[in-house]
């Protein structure tokens, strides 16, 4: 029978959790050559909204919780092999004409462009379903038989300048993901306009030697160059899908992120977190006297977290010795 | 059975897990119940009762006792004082229905209902002079007194005052007895800090005569408890059922309040299954902008 009894409603459930979004930033940046083509990304996100629902199958399931991109880059590289017409000399009507020959493609990388996708991605979405998992964590920098008012007093060397940070061992409820999906990449239908913003870019860069006229005649032919741009990044007739492959398949984007926000909420973000032993008087400083009088603390036992749908429940004995 | 029905949050203690708490404070924080002269820093085997703090108290030098200046013995002009001590050497808790303490008449038993009872074992001895001192000793004139003893500079600031006589004794004598106190929360506060507020609302020796001395002590063990004792044994029950409660207002940056009664709950704190339970409701902090 446990001595201590707390409870949480939903709505405190929904303001905590309120409180782990809040907290969530992630940057990263990476890329790699995929089949002859450069892709990197530099991203920056944040968590928003998320309604949960307390089940009783001791779960909160996670529905609608945003990720929000502050940052979406996506850097694409390509080096198209040269392409030049031959030179030499022919007789035309008894006279010697010499074509000196003309390349394109000389650069490398002939396609080197940064797209901001934020504006093209609609907030992407995880949903999941997390259950409490109870942890006693001990400070693996504690040494062994250090007393639990030392181990108080002792900074944290992960984080020294934090007067909250110490060497206490301590009860911790997270909420560890049973499933967790991610919808990672769900373009807009804007992409038309990205494309067009693609042409437009290798206009003015791989094609930026070439004649006016030459211009004119590619943009006559807007069609067949997407089919161009398709061949060379191999993203075919769904430039939506490819990113989304790009994203979620070769750079794991997804999977990273889900990891993230599961190893957050599972690891780095507890839902309780209480100092064991527990402090119930505060120390008293006696200045005059000489002294200052020791934080008065109960042992804590048997921590348990439960979830049913109407509230998370919290129970705990208190331990008869220190 | 929903915890939450009318409240945001909830948290109760039972008594066997308040009567633990009480237990810690005992051992950790002895000068909150134990009250003694000078002579019983010296001499600690004097205590009526002996005093066991927990190791950590002796490592970090804690007091084991309270000092308290000795007792004036009245008609000797502030000159001849008593050494005495004063030890509540155990306190036992029992919440509604009173299953475990049993309240003597006076208290008119049962336990009502949002009451709890509290049993505490006090002890008091005070130093009785030898009989050589009572032979020997005597008050300084008023006469002598000027003579022999240099005027206070202010006879109002203490420091200046000439310490009196402590009565030298053999021993301490000592009693020891059975209080029964029963007590009731306050209503909660609008404020957390406001949510634990007991009372004693009677008070009654167990098996102590005349009925005036039994007053008279009841009289300022009331006082003695009532003042300093429940305030800190509420302070120490209200950090046990708040701190997990706390993580929500950290985490979530919200403002914790008692849930109002008797609107929402009919009782907060209440006291009912041998537990004390309380309730709280979440207010979102609204943004300045």
């Amino acid at each position: 029978m446990s001595h201590l009894t707390a409870a949480i409603a939903e709505v405190g459930v929904q303001e905590f959790f309120n409180g782990i979004v809040e907290n969530f930033v992630f940057e990263d940046a990476d890329g790699g050559t995929f089949g002859g083509v450069g892709a990197s990304y530099d991203i920056k996100l944040h968590l928003e909204n998320g309604d949960i629902d307390l089940t009783n199958d001791n779960t909160v399931k996670i529905e609608e919780l945003d990720i929000v991109w502050d940052r979406f880059i996506l850097h694409l590289t390509a080096d198209i092999p040269e392409v030049c017409t031959p030179n030499g000399c022919t007789t035309i009507f008894g006279f010697e004409v010499c074509i000196p020959s003309w390349c394109i493609f000389s650069a490398n990388p002939e396609i080197d462009i940064a797209f901001d996708l934020s504006t093209f991605v609609k907030a992407s979405e995880i949903s999941g379903e997390l259950e409490p998992v109870v942890s006693y964590f001990v400070h693996p920098a504690r040494p062994p038989g250090m007393n639990y008012l030392d181990a108080e007093d002792a900074p944290d060397p992960d984080d020294p300048t934090n007067p909250d940070k110490n060497l206490a061992n301590r009860w911790q409820v997270f909420l560890n993901p049973v499933w967790m999906d991610i919808d990672l990449i769900d373009f807009e239908a804007t992409v038309e306009t990205l494309l067009t913003d693609l042409v437009d870019l290798l206009m003015d860069t791989v094609f930026a030697g070439i004649p006016g006229w030459a211009k004119d005649i590619i943009l006559g032919i807007t069609g067949p160059l997407i089919d161009f741009l398709g061949d060379i990044f191999d993203f075919f007739d769904d430039f939506d899908e490819w990113l989304s492959d790009l994203f979620n398949i070769s750079f794991g984007l997804g999977d990273l992120i889900l990891n993230l926000v599961a190893d957050f909420l599972a690891g780095k973000t507890p839902i309780v977190d209480l100092e064991d032993p527990l402090p119930v008087l505060n120390e008293e400083e006696h200045p005059a006297e000489g002294y200052t009088l020791i934080p008065v603390k109960i042992p804590v036992a048997d921590l348990s977290a439960v979830i049913n749908t109407n509230e998370m429940v919290i129970e705990a004995t208190v331990g008869a010795s220190l | 059975m929903v915890f939450t029905a009318n409240s945001d949050l909830y948290a109760a203690i039972d008594e066997d897990g308040i009567n633990l708490v009480v237990g810690h404070m005992m051992g950790q924080r002895p000068s909150l119940f134990n009250y003694g002269t000078a002579l019983f820093a010296e001499f600690p085997e004097l205590f009526c009762h002996p005093i066991e703090p927990t190791s950590m108290v002796k490592e970090r030098d804690n007091p084991f006792f309270s000092r308290e200046k000795p007792f004036i013995l009245p008609g000797t002009n502030d000159n001849l004082a008593l050494d005495f001590c004063i030890q509540l050497t155990a306190l036992a808790v029992d919440f509604h229905p009173g299953d475990v303490i049993a309240l003597p008449p006076e208290l008119e038993p049962p336990l009502d209902r949002q009451t709890l009872a509290i049993r505490v074992e006090v002890c008091a001895g005070v130093g009785c002079p030898t009989q050589e001192f009572l032979d020997t000793y005597e008050l300084p004139k008023p006469a002598d007194e000027k003579e022999d003893r240099p005027r206070p500079k202010d006879p109002k600031n203490e420091e200046d005052r000439e310490p009196p006589t402590i009565v030298p004794s053999d021993g301490i004598e000592c009693f020891c007895l059975a209080l029964v106190l029963v007590a009731e929360f306050k209503p909660a506060g609008e404020t957390l800090d406001k949510l634990i507020q007991p009372r004693v609302v009677g008070i009654e020796f167990v098996d102590l005569k005349p009925e005036g001395l039994e007053n008279i002590i009841e009289c300022i063990l009331h006082l003695m408890i009532q003042i300093v004792v429940l305030p800190k044994v509420a302070e120490a029950l209200e950090e046990a059922v708040k701190a997990p409660l706390a993580q929500v207002k950290d985490l979530a940056g919200v403002t914790l309040v008692p849930t109002p009664t008797p609107a929402d709950v009919p009782h907060n704190p209440a006291v009912e299954d041998d537990q004390t339970k309380v309730f709280i409701n979440i207010e979102k902090v609204e943004d300045d902008a």
